[in-house]
């Protein structure tokens, strides 16, 4: 099955967005991620099993092309993070830390913090989309959520899921 | 109480795309204020694929009046309908496919095999419209299509009853 590009912009570009700007930690570099995924997509004769499919799909490639983006030689200066998450509109302080302590994980732990606890992806899933073995994925999950509890205390229970 | 995963969500549902992404004309948003050269090189090659993409398929061919008519099967859903469109529509060698319902099928058909006077009486002897399953998506062909392959892509869309293609004789 295919859906039609405009729509799954509307309904999924802030869920590429986040994706991506995990990876990037830079809102023009994500943008721009999330504009070409889109755009691959568009111009892909791909066939899909469902929606669900897609998504992981637009995921993977979102991922690809960040750490993409991250390794390129021309990459231009990242934006400054700091300065771009005092723009953004946090519920409550402990959000906009939650957020800043995320941000300063290492990039595997990371994503498969947020794929998990955002996304909602079992950790199967997230092997699958991350072409790595469940185990690892277990192993980056438990050490990204120590280290999480140890900056965050109070504001990150312990996990039993 | 919140749980890890409500709060994890709270955060990061502050994230937000930029307003420009979009797919219009392949416009490519340029937010900084410089780039390298080599950037610049990226982004202009990219833009050049992005409209060759889009005039290729807007570049006039040689599109004959030969058309290709693709039967639905029968109670068939709007969604289904616009899938189907949309699989038609990325074959190779189409153009201008347009939906044409039962009724209008059988308004053509009326129009093309019952005008002379002798026929008049024909289409109403007819209480109920004779090609009420005839709903069909019509459109043109390109002169150079591979019309064998064509029917065989179009047969094996999901929902399609017939295929039915009219080569020209040149």
């Amino acid at each position: 099955m295919r859906l039609q590009t405009e729509e799954l912009m509307e309904k999924y570009k802030d869920n590429l967005f986040a994706v991506a700007f995990n990876i990037c930690k830079s809102q023009a570099d994500a943008d721009d991620v999330v504009q070409d995924t889109f755009l691959q997509y568009h111009t892909t004769d791909k066939q899909f099993e469902s929606e669900q499919h897609i998504k992981a799909w637009l995921i993977r490639v979102t991922i690809n092309k960040s750490k993409n983006k991250m390794t390129a030689f021309w990459r231009r200066h990242s934006d400054n993070l700091d300065d771009y998450i005092e723009t953004l509109a946090f519920e409550t302080p402990e959000s906009e830390n939650l957020l800043e302590q995320v941000m300063s994980l290492k990039e595997k732990y990371r994503i498969v913090i947020h794929l998990f606890y955002y996304e909602d992806y079992s950790v199967r899933e997230i092997s699958e989309i991350l072409n790595v073995s469940e185990s690892n994925v277990k192993v980056r999950l438990t050490r990204g959520r120590t280290m999480l509890k140890r900056l965050l205390k109070e504001e990150w229970n312990d996990d039993d899921e | 109480m919140m749980t890890n995963k409500e709060r994890y969500k709270q955060a990061f549902s502050t994230l937000h795309a930029s307003r420009q992404i979009s797919l219009e004309g392949c416009k490519m948003q340029k937010k900084e204020k410089s780039f390298s050269l080599n950037r610049f090189a990226v982004v202009m090659g990219a833009l050049l694929i992005c409209c060759s993409v889009f005039y290729w398929s807007q570049s006039v061919y040689a599109y004959t009046d030969a058309t290709a008519k693709v039967f639905l099967e029968k109670d068939i859903d709007q969604t289904k309908m616009d899938a189907i469109q949309a699989e038609i529509e990325k074959l190779d060698g189409v153009k201008d496919v347009k939906y044409i319902s039962a009724e209008q099928a059988w308004e053509d058909f009326q129009n093309k095999y019952f005008s002379g006077e002798d026929a008049k009486g024909l289409a109403e002897s007819f209480t109920e419209n004779p090609l009420e399953d005839s709903q069909n998506f019509a459109m043109k062909v390109l002169k150079d299509a591979d019309l064998e392959k064509l029917q065989k892509e179009m047969e094996q869309i999901d929902g399609v009853r017939l295929v039915s293609l009219d080569k020209v004789e040149e």
